[in-house]
C-alpha cells in the first residue's frame, strides 16, 4: 500500500498547534531550499505542515494552495483538512478529509482526524463511525488512542458515555485489561451514577494495581460515594498497613497524606451519623 | 506524484548513496538463500524465571531444550509471526540453566544455553545481576557513498566489554541485554538490524534476553532534509541535497514507517516485527497495553522501557504513557529500578541538545519528575554520541541554564556535589527521591570535537558541547574528555546485588572511565 507522499509528509506536524523546538531550524532549511526549488510540491507541503502546527496560518495556506496548484487535489487534501481541523473551521476540515478518503480509503490517520474533526462539529454519528474505522485499520493502535476517543465520545449527548464504555471494553478485549482503560471507564460509571459498575471495574484492577497506595484509596473514596462507610474506613485501613511496608518515595510520603485527609473525612461522616 | 519526482533528482544527485545501499541489500539476500536451511538470527526474548521464548528464522521448526546439554529431552514447535518463528519454553524453573538445540542431542548439534530469571524479589544464585546496555550502537550499517562510516567500531566496542568481563568481573554471564535504541542506522530496517545487531552480538544475544528502546534510527525516513547540513559530498557544491534521510521522521505513529521515502512501508515498523516485548504485564509489571512501551522483572530489578521517539510525540499518547508509568512505579517492590528511553533528559551532546529538541524537553518536564517521586534510581539513553552522567539529581526540570548545583544535586559535607564512589556511595533516593542520569548513545561511535562555523548548528560541536552541568565534571585533559562528559566509544555496565547497585562506562579497550554506586539503605 503506498500512501500519498502528502499524508506521510503531513505527519511531520502531528499533534496541537504548539511551538516545537527544531521547527525553526527546521524553516529556515525548507526555506533556503525552496528558494532553489519553488515548484517542488512536497517541499512545499513540508513547509506548509511546519507553518501549520506553529499556527502560522496564512503562511500554511499560501504554500499548500501552491502545492494544490503543481499537482493533484487529493494529495494535499489531508494536510489542508489539518490546516482547517487545527483553525476551528471543522466543517471546511471535513471537505477536505473525505476528499482524501475517496482517493486513499485505507489510510488510519484520515479516519482518526476525521473523527476528531465530526466530534468537534458535533457530528456525533460521523466521529463514532470514523473512530470505529481507524481501530479496524490500525494494526497497532495504542491504549492512549483508545482513550482519547473514549473522552470525545463521552462528551457527546445522550449516549455518549455508553458508547464511551462500548469503546473502552472494545479496547480491553483487544489490547488486554489495562490500568489507563479501566480507571476512565470506572470514572464513567461514576458520572452516570453506577456506583456498582465503578466498584466492579475497580475490583477488576485489584490483581494489577491493589498493592498500591492509590488503588486502596481510590476504593475507599469510592465506597463512601457508595455510602459504605465500613467497608471505605477498612479499605483505609488496609491501605495505611500496606504503605508502612513499602520502601519510602516522595509519592508514598504524599499518599500517606491523602490517608490521613481520608481518615479525618471519614471520622466526619461518623460524627454526623 | 510528486515525490517520487523528487526521489529521481536525489538519485541522480547521490547514486553512490543508493548504489551503496543496493549492494548491501543484494549481497544479504544471497547470504539469506545460501543458508536457507539452517536457522539464523537466534534470539531470546522475555526469558522469566518460569519461561522463555526463543525467536530465529529460516530452518527447522522445533527446538530441543533441557536441563541439561547431553539431555534435550523436551521439545516445543514454533509459531510464526512477523516473519519469525517463536517458540515457547514453558515450565521452566528459576534461576537454572536450560540449553537448547534445533536438533536432538549428538556430535552435530550446537548447543546453546542461557539461564532463567530468579523468582521475583530474589537476587541470582551468583549475587549479582549483570546487565549490559547499549546505546546507538547500530553504526555497522551507517552507510554513505557506499561506504561504511563506522565499520568495525560497534565490535570494538563490545570487545572492549569482553575484555573488561573477563579480566574485571570475573567473565560472569550476561543477565540482561539493554539497548537504548538507535541499534540498526539508518533507517531500522529488517537488513539493517540483521547487519548491525543480529550478526555481530550473535553469541551474547542467543545466551541472554534482549530488551529494547524505540530511537529515532528505529522510525525510518522524515521529511526531506539537505544532507549536505551534515556532510559534503560533491554533490552539495551544486546545491541542496535533499535527501529522506534516516532518523529524523517527526511522526508519533509507527504505522507511518518508510523505509526509503516512497510512503509507508506495507510491513509496517521493523523493531515491533522483530522483538516479542511484554504488553500485557507477562513478567511482572502493570500491563501497558502497546509493545511501544512495557517493564519486567527480572528477581530484585525492575525494568522500564518508555518510547521516547513515538508516543512521547502525541500529547495525549504521552499523557497516557506518564499515567501507565505512574501506576506500573507505584506497585513496583522491586530493590532497584531502571528506566531506559532514547532522547536524554540532560544531554549537550553534538547535534542533540535537551534544551533545543522537544523530545528530550518532553522527557525531561513530563517524566522526570515521575522517576524521582516514584522510586526509579538510575535512568539511562542514548542519542548523545558520547558519556554524559549526572549528579545526584533531585527537581531540575529547566533548560540547563537554571541548574543550581547547590539545589539539584546531593552535595557533600563541603558543600560540594557527590560523585557517588568509593567511600561515598549514594544513598538510594528513599523519601527525597534522587536519581541518576547517563547518557551513552556512544557504542558504534563517538562525536568528534569539530567548532561549528558561524550560524551552523548540526553536524559540527558548539562551544558548550559536553558542557551541561547537571552532569558530573571531568578534570582529565586526556583526548576525548570534555567538561561534563566524555567523547569516547564504550558502553554502560550495570551490576545490581541486594544491597548496592553500581554503574560503569566501559571504554573500547576495556578501562572503566567512570562509575557510580548506590546503596540500600
Amino acid at each position: 500500500m503506498l500512501i500519498s507522499a502528502f499524508a506521510f509528509i503531513a505527519l511531520v506536524s502531528s499533534g496541537n498547534v504548539q511551538a516545537h523546538a527544531g521547527d525553526h531550524r527546521a524553516l529556515a532549511e525548507l526555506d533556503a531550499i525552496i528558494k532553489k526549488s519553488p515548484a517542488e510540491p512536497a517541499l512545499l507541503v513540508a513547509r506548509g505542515a511546519l507553518y501549520s502546527r506553529s499556527g502560522q496560518w496564512d503562511k500554511a495556506e499560501r504554500d499548500l494552495r501552491l502545492a494544490e496548484t503543481l499537482g493533484n487535489k487529493e494529495d494535499v487534501a489531508f494536510e489542508f483538512g489539518r490546516l482547517y481541523y487545527r483553525r476551528g473551521d471543522n466543517q471546511k476540515a471535513l471537505g477536505y478529509i473525505d476528499t482524501y478518503i475517496g482517493a486513499y480509503p485505507k489510510y488510519p490517520p484520515a479516519f482518526l482526524l476525521r473523527a476528531r474533526a465530526a466530534g468537534e462539529a458535533e457530528q456525533f454519528d460521523i466521529a463514532n463511525e470514523s473512530y470505529y474505522t481507524y481501530f479496524s485499520l490500525s494494526p497497532d493502535p495504542q491504549p492512549g488512542e483508545y482513550l482519547a476517543a473514549a473522552q470525545l465520545l463521552a462528551s457527546m449527548k445522550p449516549a455518549g458515555i455508553n458508547n464511551a464504555l462500548a469503546l473502552l471494553d472494545m479496547a480491553i478485549t483487544r489490547l488486554g485489561l489495562n490500568p489507563q482503560l479501566q480507571r476512565y471507564a470506572m470514572q464513567l460509571e461514576l458520572r452516570r451514577d453506577d456506583t456498582e459498575g465503578a466498584l466492579d471495574r475497580w475490583y477488576s484492577l485489584e490483581d494489577q494495581l491493589g498493592g498500591t497506595p492509590e488503588w486502596g484509596i481510590t476504593l475507599a473514596r469510592v465506597l463512601i460515594l457508595a455510602d459504605s462507610v465500613d467497608e471505605a474506613r477498612l479499605a483505609v485501613e488496609t491501605v495505611k498497613d500496606r504503605l508502612i511496608s513499602l520502601r519510602q518515595t516522595p509519592a508514598r510520603k504524599a499518599a500517606g497524606e491523602t490517608i490521613a485527609r481520608l481518615e479525618r473525612q471519614l471520622a466526619e461522616v461518623q460524627t454526623n451519623h | 506524484m510528486f515525490r517520487n519526482n523528487l526521489l529521481r533528482i536525489m538519485c541522480i544527485a547521490i547514486s553512490p548513496f543508493f548504489f551503496g545501499v543496493a549492494i548491501q541489500a543484494e549481497d544479504l539476500s544471497s547470504i539469506q538463500q545460501e543458508t536457507a536451511a539452517e536457522p539464523g538470527r537466534i534470539f531470546l526474548q522475555q526469558v522469566s524465571f518460569d519461561s522463555a521464548m526463543v525467536k530465529w528464522r529460516d530452518g527447522p521448526d522445533t527446538i530441543w531444550y533441557g536441563s541439561k546439554p547431553e539431555e534435550l529431552n523436551l521439545t516445543v514447535t514454533a509459531r510464526v509471526e512477523a516473519n519469525h518463528k517463536i517458540a515457547s519454553l514453558e515450565g521452566l524453573s528459576p534461576d537454572t540453566d536450560v540449553y537448547y538445540a534445533f536438533q536432538e542431542t549428538g556430535p552435530e548439534a550446537a548447543i546453546m544455553s542461557f539461564r532463567t530469571a530468579p523468582v521475583p524479589g530474589a537476587v541470582p544464585e551468583d549475587g549479582n545481576t549483570h546487565i549490559w546496555l547499549l546505546g546507538d550502537s547500530g553504526t555497522a550499517t551507517q552507510g554513505l557513498q557506499g561506504t561504511f562510516s563506522h565499520e568495525g567500531e560497534a565490535i570494538d566496542v563490545m570487545n572492549g566489554f569482553l575484555k573488561y568481563n573477563k579480566s574485571q568481573a570475573g567473565d560472569e554471564p550476561l543477565d540482561l541485554l539493554l539497548l537504548l535504541g538507535d541499534n540498526a542506522y539508518l533507517e531500522g530496517t529488517d537488513e539493517q538490524w540483521q547487519g548491525a545487531f543480529f550478526d555481530i552480538y550473535t553469541d551474547i544475544i542467543q545466551g541472554t534476553a534482549t530488551w529494547p528502546t524505540i530511537g529515532n534510527h528505529e522510525m525510518g525516513v522524515g521529511a526531506p532534509f539537505d544532507i549536505c547540513i551534515f556532510t559534503k559530498i560533491p554533490a552539495c557544491e551544486v546545491g541542496p541535497v535533499m535527501m529522506n534521510v534516516g532518523g529524523i521522521s517527526a511522526s508519533s505513529d509507527p504505522d507511518s514507517y518508510d523505509s526509503d521515502g516512497d510512503g509507508p512501508d506495507p510491513s509496517g515498523l521493523p523493531y515491533l516485527n522483530i522483538f516479542t516485548l511484554p504488553s500485557k504485564g507477562e513478567m511482572g509489571g502493570i500491563p501497558s497495553g502497546t509493545e511501544q512501551y512495557y517493564s519486567f522483572n527480572y528477581g530484585n530489578v525492575h525494568v522500564v522501557s518508555l518510547d521516547s521517539q513515538l508516543t512521547n510525540r502525541d500529547k495525549t499518547m504521552r499523557a497516557t504513557m506518564r499515567d501507565w508509568l505512574v501506576d506500573d512505579l507505584s506497585a513496583n517492590e522491586s530493590d532497584w529500578t531502571i528506566v531506559i528511553f532514547h532522547h536524554p533528559p540532560y544531554s549537550k551532546g553534538s547535534n542533540h541538545d535537551s534544551d533545543r529538541e522537544q523530545n528530550e524537553i518532553d522527557m525531561r518536564v513530563t517524566f522526570a519528575p515521575v522517576f524521582e517521586n516514584y522510586g526509579v534510581d538510575v535512568i539511562y539513553s542514548g542519542h548523545s554520541h558520547s558519556y554524559e552522567r549526572s549528579w545526584y539529581l533531585r527537581g531540575h526540570y529547566g533548560m540547563s541554564d537554571s541548574f543550581d548545583v547547590t539545589r539539584d544535586a546531593l552535595l557533600d559535607a563541603d558543600g560540594n556535589p557527590r560523585l557517588g564512589q568509593g567511600s561515598e556511595p549514594y544513598p538510594q533516593g528513599g523519601a527525597e527521591g534522587r536519581a541518576v542520569y547517563t547518557v551513552a548513545g556512544n557504542a558504534g561511535k563517538a562525536d568528534k570535537e569539530k567548532l561549528c562555523p558561524e550560524g551552523q548548528v548540526m553536524g559540527c560541536t558548539l562551544p558548550n558541547w559536553l558542557q551541561h552541568p547537571a552532569h558530573r565534571t571531568f578534570s582529565e585533559s586526556a583526548p576525548g574528555y570534555q567538561r561534563n562528559g566524555i567523547a569516547l566509544k564504550g558502553s554502560i555496565v550495570l551490576d545490581a546485588n541486594k544491597s548496592s547497585l553500581t554503574s560503569r562506562f566501559v571504554d573500547e579497550h576495556g578501562q572503566v572511565l567512570d562509575y557510580f554506586t548506590i546503596k540500600r539503605n
